[in-house]
């Protein structure tokens, strides 16, 4: 086969069906094929984990800002070392700006890698407290004056607690994430009933009220219902106490549904926890956690909870507040946390 | 025939580019999901005589023979069917934002009737009612109905009430423990009294539920399962000699199906059937030879609906699947009629 001028046409490996050219351009070809399709799988892996990378970029691992007082003096444990996380959660009804908003729920979570041992200690949001930043207040209030940094200096200086790591998840970002994983089986412990629920979520408005009553037993339940579940505080003799053992209830059926979870879920998890979730555990810490998330058991997590005498009811600046007793909750941390 | 190399370029890299699609769509084909249909969009796996309402996603379902036929929309968020004895159709709950009222109607779902009125425009002045159960003769509507305390706007809590189902004022039979939730779950009883479920948090801060007796309204109940065992969802068998219940393991977040016999004032030994991860809402078939319960499939997941037949057999058989693919509501027991 010639061109017009007369030329003979030059062969291009790997373009003819009969394979044609030298062994050494057919091997070539067929290389160049297999990395063509061997690239074209891995974009498609990239742009389907492209929200998991996304978000591991913008909201994992991210630096403690500097009004952490002290800084970080410790060094983050090594793998398989036991580690302290400081879990904080919002309803940021709209009531308050985005990065200054009241944490209602604050766990200490205390993880052995080796023992699949967890403890949890709920920190009640009324507890008054001097604030790491200066003065005191309800404790829920140290994220709204510093963000993590001072909810977290202000948890290590008060509980004599060295905190590793925080997370910080919007309730908004819950209820996705439980509708995302189809819902979630819980069993309610009682009858849930609150005439003083907000109605931010379901209502639309940030300073109104709705009633809501969520009925006991198994049920497997959505977000909007969940969020009742654990949010709710009015209509509970223990009031912010018994809602404290409902997140960390949530917590641990969160854990069993993980079980059910695969890697190819998690875009559409941290898509459902868009701008809803930061933390400065990196992603290599995190995925790291899944395994080990498995691993535990109902039997091996102790949930605490603090009940008077560890604090008494009382009032100051016209707010119902929680007095602390120090000695008694700081026995309460030292049974399950390391001292600071 | 010859392929010229432009031609092959292309097409090569039109597959490249299919490929990575399918690599992509395969992933995503990979997540997780639990699958949901709607009941008449389904068919059960076994058939059961008699007809059979269950509630999912606010519609009431009749299932005869292995079909389901809705006979409500989804306006209303019906939920909780009870049979009224004798053929007199069904009482349901219909649930709005702020209230919830019992509504009778004909077994298909036609000719509804309001037998409660909850609804306010005030807010504070709505009211909730739950677990509707009729007496043994039919004539007595038992439910459980938020009471609100006057002098604690916080103090919302659950009382089993009864009335008249053709109308009449209604009597609050139970007094619930403040701030708990308080009493829902009402079985009547043939001699008059009342079985239900009452909630309590001790002085350590545990909440619990147990099984209560009590022969009157007003009167003093008594308590037929301890606060540790924390049993709910009594269903009595028809011949009143068995009371079918849910006991709840809070530190494993796991309960267990359990059967005692009754002899009207004290329970025997409950006898705890395995059936997996979290049974709930246990019926007792019209016959009493077995339980009607729903459960999720395996480890978790929605909640179907399960078939325990005679219970009391020296060696039970398994448990057996009913329905597959539904979202049941799990606090809504079915009704058997």
């Amino acid at each position: 086969m010639s061109t017009a001028n007369g030329q003979p046409r030059r062969r291009r490996a790997g373009l003819r069906p009969n394979g044609g050219g030298s062994p050494t351009g057919r091997r070539r070809a067929r290389l160049l094929i297999v990395a063509g399709f061997v690239v074209s799988g891995l974009c498609g892996a990239f742009f389907y984990f492209l929200p998991v990378l996304t978000t591991a970029l913008h909201d994992t691992g991210q630096p403690r800002p500097a009004a952490d007082p002290g800084g970080r003096s410790v060094p983050a444990p090594a793998a398989g070392q036991p580690f302290t996380v400081l879990l904080l959660g919002s309803d940021n009804d709209r009531k308050f700006v985005a990065a200054h908003i009241l944490t209602q729920t604050m766990i200490l979570v205390r993880v052995v890698p080796a023992t699949h041992q967890v403890w949890m200690l709920s920190i009640p949001r009324d507890l008054w407290v001097p604030i790491s930043t200066g003065g005191s207040a309800k404790i829920d209030a140290a994220y709204e004056i510093g963000g993590p940094a001072s909810a977290i200096a202000t948890v290590e200086q008060d509980f004599h607690v060295h905190v590793d790591y925080y997370a910080w998840v919007g309730l908004n970002g819950l209820v996705n994430l439980i509708n995302r994983l189809g819902g979630i089986d819980l069993i309610a412990q009682m009858p849930v009933l609150d005439d003083f629920y907000p109605a931010d979520l379901a209502g639309g408005d940030p300073y109104g009220y709705r009633r809501v009553v969520v009925l006991p037993g198994p049920q497997y339940d959505q977000g909007l219902l969940t969020l009742e579940y654990v949010r709710s505080r009015h209509g509970d003799l223990l009031g912010d106490i018994a809602r404290s053992k409902r997140q960390q209830q949530l917590l641990v059926d969160l854990r069993a549904a993980a079980h059910a979870l695969s890697i190819a879920d998690l875009p559409s998890l941290v898509s459902a926890l868009n701008g809803q979730f930061h933390t400065d555990l990196g992603l290599g810490q995190l995925s790291s956690l899944l395994p080990l998330a498995r691993g535990i058991t109902s039997a091996s997590v102790h949930e605490l909870v603090m009940l008077p005498p560890d604090f008494t009811y009382g009032t100051t600046d016209g707010q119902d507040v929680l007095f602390p007793n120090w000695p008694a909750i700081q026995q309460l941390v030292a049974s399950a946390f390391p001292t600071a | 025939m010859r392929v010229r190399p432009l031609a092959a370029a292309v097409l090569l890299a039109a597959c490249m580019a299919a490929f990575g699609f399918g690599v992509w769509r395969g992933l995503g084909a990979l997540q997780t999901h639990f699958p949901k249909v709607r009941p008449d969009q389904s068919h059960a796996l076994i058939s059961l005589p008699g007809t059979i309402y269950v509630a999912q996603d606010g519609v009431l379902y009749a299932l005869r023979g292995q079909s389901f036929t809705a006979i409500t929309g989804v306006s209303g968020r019906w939920t909780q069917p009870t049979v009224v004895p004798g053929g007199g159709g069904l009482v349901a709950v219909s649930q709005t934002i702020n209230d919830s009222n019992l509504v009778r109607m004909a077994a298909n779902g036609s000719g509804r009737r309001l037998l409660t009125h909850n609804a306010n425009p005030v807010q504070a002045n709505n009211h909730w009612a739950y677990y509707p159960r009729l007496s043994p003769d039919g004539r007595t509507l038992f439910y459980a109905y938020d009471l609100h305390d006057p002098a604690a706007s916080y103090n919302v809590t659950f009382a089993i009430m009864s009335q008249p189902l053709g109308g009449g004022a209604p009597t609050q039979w139970t007094t619930p423990n403040p701030y708990t939730g308080g009493d829902v779950q009402p079985v009547p009883l043939p001699d008059g009294g009342l079985v239900y479920s009452k909630w309590s948090i001790d002085s350590a801060g545990h909440t619990y539920a147990q099984l209560w007796l009590q022969s009157g309204p007003g009167q003093a109940g008594t308590p037929l399962t301890t606060p540790a065992s924390d049993c709910q969802e009594p269903a009595l068998s028809p011949n009143g000699r068995l009371l079918a219940m849910i006991c709840v393991n809070a530190r494993s977040q796991q309960d267990t199906l359990a059967v005692a016999g009754f002899n009207d004032h004290v329970l025997g030994p409950r006898r705890v059937f395995a059936t997996g991860p979290m049974p709930a809402s246990p019926t007792w078939s019209r016959s009493g030879s077995g339980l009607l319960f729903l459960a999720p499939v395996g480890r978790l997941g929605p909640f179907q609906l399960w078939w325990l037949p005679h219970p009391l057999a020296r060696r039970p058989g398994p448990p057996v699947q009913v329905t597959t693919g539904l979202d049941l509501t799990a606090t809504s027991a079915v009704a058997w009629g």
